[in-house]
């Protein structure tokens, strides 16, 4: 009798746990799950380029960026983020980038692939535009 | 010599003047229904809101799904999801995205504009006439019909189609043909607050209760205009729950 009241407490505990860190995500949603984007440090770029194209829109707003590999061929990488509702809160305009601007981008890439979770842009002139964090940004990373 | 030209002139006019008093007396004493100006009873709702957080500080705690629900959820494969395809979620899983809203009060209806997915619901008032829905008449937001009480709007939403984000944007507990929200709308000063209630019997073991609150929002709402390509683009990367077919 007395196990089972300690197991049955054991579970119990177990119980509200998962349900308070359930409820500590309920309140925030997102246009749709963006796991495929690695949280994993060695994933990370930091990458130098030149835009070629900058779609201010909704679902999400995505930054290409004509990257030289080590061997100097070009790569265009796909940096994806939140919607342009979202980025106007946090400066964002439909001129903020233009295609032809040299930028540095940080981002949390899908492995081995040049796609990207937009981190933030940091602009030849040293303007920073960094969108709200969301769920695909990692939590060690500060801009 | 005194003619007669048919009626008495002075009991027409005399008529017509009790006529036009009578008209002008009345419209003077009718609540201005059209104007919409607040009032004990109806609430001055609209506006355009921005988020703020939960009604009252208090966490919104997920919706407790049946077994049956819960089994849904397990089984469903992210790439059914109907969002990739600019399809917003139907209420109440609608309003917990960090997006905001207009609302537009009417003579006979009230007006709810979202900014995610342009989603605009109407709420029919009550006593206008307004058709009901046929039996087999299902809608994806489902059908809104509203009353004012003591301050508050009170709208009740049946009529949905079945959904898989019954409740939330981003989970699969699945909204059922049953499911009914029952909503009441006030406001406290400059704050809008929502206390919300939804009920599915086939999905839910416990009503669905999420409260909100909004503060007032100047600039006007920006244009979703869901782009279908784009939309669709972060599926492919979404690992099935299921081999792949052979």
């Amino acid at each position: 009798m007395t196990d089972w009241l300690r197991t049955s407490a054991v579970w119990r505990v177990v119980v509200v746990l998962v349900v308070v860190l359930a409820a500590m995500v309920a309140d925030v949603a997102a246009h749709h799950s963006t796991g495929y984007y690695s949280k994993e440090q060695k994933d990370f770029v930091t990458l130098q380029g030149k835009v070629t194209r900058w779609e201010f829109r909704s679902p999400h707003s995505q930054i290409y960026l004509e990257v030289r590999d080590k061997d100097g061929k070009a790569v265009v990488w796909r940096f994806e983020s939140t919607p342009a509702a979202w980025l106007l809160r946090e400066g964002f305009k439909q001129d903020s980038l233009a295609v032809g601007d040299e930028i540095t981008v940080e981002g949390f890439s899908i492995p081995g692939q040049p796609f990207a979770w937009l981190g933030k842009v940091t602009k030849a002139d040293g303007t920073r535009l960094l969108p709200q964090r969301s769920s695909a940004t990692p939590d060690w990373w500060k801009p | 010599m005194r003619h007669r030209h048919g009626p008495d002139n002075g009991s027409v006019r005399a008529a017509v003047t009790g006529a036009v008093t009578l008209a002008l007396v009345t419209l003077l004493a009718v609540p201005p229904l059209l104007a919409q100006s607040p009032s004990a009873s109806v609430p001055n709702l609209t506006g355009i809101w921005h988020r703020k957080g939960p009604l009252g500080g208090k966490r919104n705690m997920p919706a407790v799904p049946t077994n049956r629900g819960a089994g849904f959820e397990k089984a469903f494969d992210d790439a059914f999801s109907p969002t990739y395809d600019c399809l917003a979620a139907p209420v109440p899983g609608l309003m917990n995205d960090n997006y905001d809203f207009e609302i537009i009060q009417q003579t006979d209806r009230v007006i709810l504009k979202y900014e995610k997915m342009d989603i605009v619901r109407t709420v029919w008032l009550e006593g206008h006439g307004h058709p009901k829905p046929a039996a087999n008449d299902y809608v994806h937001q489902g059908h809104a019909v509203g009353r004012y009480e003591n301050g508050r709007l009170v709208v009740v939403t049946t009529n949905f189609t079945f959904d898989p984000r019954g409740f939330s944007a981003n989970q699969f507990i699945p909204g059922s043909t049953l499911k009914k929200m029952t909503e009441r709308w006030w406001r406290d000063g400059d704050i809008l607050k929502l206390d919300s209630v939804t009920e599915d019997p086939l999905s839910l073991k416990q009503p669905f209760l999420y409260g909100f609150e909004w503060t007032v929002r100047t600039e006007p709402l920006t244009t979703y205009d869901c782009d279908p390509a784009d939309s669709r683009w972060g599926a492919q990367w979404h690992k099935s729950k299921y081999p792949a077919d052979k």
